[in-house]
């Protein structure tokens, strides 16, 4: 049978620059976790763009390879078509809605589903985060950070993606806001069966949390395996564990 | 005499709130200060005249025709230069929509010839005293279909699902591709909704003047409007509609027909200097 996402090959660059991603491979099963890790500017970020098909938006194309949902090609599909297959992204920076109120904001995630599925998902996402649910009326760009990336995460939640795309999910939060998000994207995983992929700038925090991890040099894969191995891999150790890893 | 011009001046002020509201649907789907709106007024007025004068359709069938012509002409300009021109250096777009308006009022002078035409329709046109004023049906008609255009948008755009959508466009175009929103086809629909109210404010204005491209003159009343109003508010614009219509009126009748335009400029430059983001506008939510 086809995983979920498979991603096959694919090279990408923005314009006449170099190949910002150079034949990367890699496989979503459902209902797991995979991470994406590496340094700036190795392509994650790239990477999630070109399975959501938002690189023309940012002045880049997939050169070669393919994406593959259930076996489906979906390379050059547009991003609603795409978002409206299952695969739902809380994006980098976040960009919620910020002039309209935390809950049009997950309504607008919910917009793809059938009328009838809306509330539910909507009440299952205040269940999720009683965070959200607490300031549904308040305007989404007077939220702490912290706030806004949970209510990224729910509205992308809200469309009942089959696959989440996170990009920077811990970036500028405290450890335990970020543990508590983890910890509810775990429900998430074991309640819907919605796999997740999700960009991390910390490998500790990803192997902590995932199943599987690949990590991007230079828009490549240079590593990959399940946490257990690249826990105890050397390379992985010496480059994005540092000294005082493993447990 | 005080309470009959603002009674003029509420019923036109009404019509120019309706053509503001236009505009700044477009302003905040797709950030474009269209110069053109006011030949959005013009060419409603003359998709009334083709309508009535030229095809003799009976009226509802003219009010349809009006609206949808409208929209397609607005879905059109938007396909054709809107969005073909996204990501242009601001300056370029309005200069596009300037070319826009000389275009349009050069290809109505040549259809229809440069000579104003009257327009008449089945729409009431006597009057009735009440409290000592004369009311116009034809003013007050022109009122009450303008403020039943707006609260069915108002209505439309914050409680419904495309409403939603919409507003979620207008925010960020980027993160509503990302949640999945067709933000092209939002902005399509924010070009023919704009480009609708223009033409039914022609419609009216048409008819209490006489159709020619000199409306565009009176449509264009509506960029004073959305800045005295604020921006990218949309009540601000019904607001500021309204302002410049009674000014407009008590200016033209105590002062002298000229001084309208002096006084609306002058309320203009105002609001500029000390409140540059309208009546009821916004000061940006910048948080993060
Ligand atoms: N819109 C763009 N136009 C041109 N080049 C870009 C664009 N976005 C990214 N790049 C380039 O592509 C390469 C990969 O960038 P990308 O944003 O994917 O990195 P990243 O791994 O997400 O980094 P970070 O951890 O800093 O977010 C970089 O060299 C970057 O300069
Ligand atoms: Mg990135």
């Amino acid at each position: 049978m086809a995983s979920l996402l498979e991603v096959d090959g694919i090279s990408a660059s923005y314009g006449r620059m170099g190949l910002a991603l150079d034949r990367v491979s890699l496989t979503v099963e459902a209902g797991s976790i995979v991470a994406i890790l590496g340094a700036n500017g190795a392509g994650k970020t790239t990477l999630i763009r070109a399975i959501s098909g938002l690189l023309r938006l940012h002045g880049g194309a997939v050169a070669s390879g393919r994406t593959l949902l259930d076996g489906q090609d979906v390379t050059r599909f547009s991003p609603d078509r795409i978002v409206r297959l299952g695969v739902a992204q809380a994006p980098e920076g976040r960009m919620v809605f910020k002039t309209l109120s935390v809950e049009d904001n997950l309504a607008v995630g919910a917009a793809s589903l059938p009328r009838a599925r809306r509330g539910e998902r909507m009440d299952a996402i205040y269940h999720l985060f009683p965070r959200l649910a607490e300031r549904r009326g308040q305007a989404a760009g007077l939220m702490s950070g912290g706030e806004q990336q949970m209510l990224a995460v729910g509205r992308a939640l809200a469309a009942a993606p089959r696959l989440m795309l996170i990009d920077e999910l811990s970036l500028g939060l405290a450890p335990l806001i970020v543990k508590a998000i983890y910890e509810r994207l775990g429900e998430v995983v074991a309640t819907f069966g919605t796999a997740i992929l999700v960009v991390e700038q910390s490998a500790r925090i990803a192997l902590r949390y995932c199943d599987r991890a690949y990590v991007l040099e230079g828009g490549r894969v240079a590593l990959s395996g399940t946490a257990g191995e690249l826990s105890s891999d050397e390379r992985m150790r010496d480059l994005y564990l540092g000294a005082a890893a493993g447990h | 005499m005080l309470g009959q011009v603002l009674f003029s001046g509420l019923a036109l002020g009404s019509i120019y709130g309706l053509v503001a509201l236009g505009f700044v649907v477009i302003l905040k789907a797709t950030d474009v200060f269209n110069f053109a709106q006011g030949m959005f007024v013009v060419c409603g007025a003359y998709l009334a005249v083709t309508a009535l004068s030229l095809l003799g359709l009976p009226f509802p069938l003219a009010i349809l025709f009006i609206i949808l012509g409208a929209a397609l002409m607005g879905m059109g300009v938007h396909a054709a230069l809107i969005r073909p021109l996204s990501g242009r250096p601001i300056l370029s777009i309005i200069m596009v929509t300037i070319a826009l308006s000389i275009v349009m009022r050069a290809g109505i002078e040549i259809l229809y010839g440069p000579a104003g035409r009257t327009l008449s329709t089945p729409l009431p046109s006597g009057g009735f005293l009440f409290a000592g004023l004369r009311i116009s049906q034809l003013h007050l008609t022109a009122a009450a279909v303008s403020w039943l255009c707006m609260l069915a948008f108002g209505l439309f755009f914050r409680f419904t699902s495309v409403g939603l959508l919409m507003r979620a466009a207008a925010d960020s175009h980027e993160a509503a591709t990302i949640a999945g929103v067709k933000v092209d086809a939002m902005n399509r629909l924010a070009w023919a909704i704009g480009f609708t109210l223009a033409a039914i404010g022609g419609l009216f204005l048409g008819q209490l003047q006489i159709v020619s491209t000199e409306l565009e003159t009176i449509g264009l009343l509506a960029l004073p409007a959305v800045v005295i109003g604020g921006m990218q508010s949309i009540p601000g614009a019904i607001l500021g509609g309204l302002l410049v219509g009674v000014i407009e009126q008590l200016a033209s009748t105590y002062i002298s027909p000229k001084s309208a335009d002096v006084m609306i400029y002058a309320l203009l430059l105002v609001i500029l200097l000390v409140r540059p983001w309208g009546l009821l506008g916004q000061k940006a939510i910048n948080r993060v």
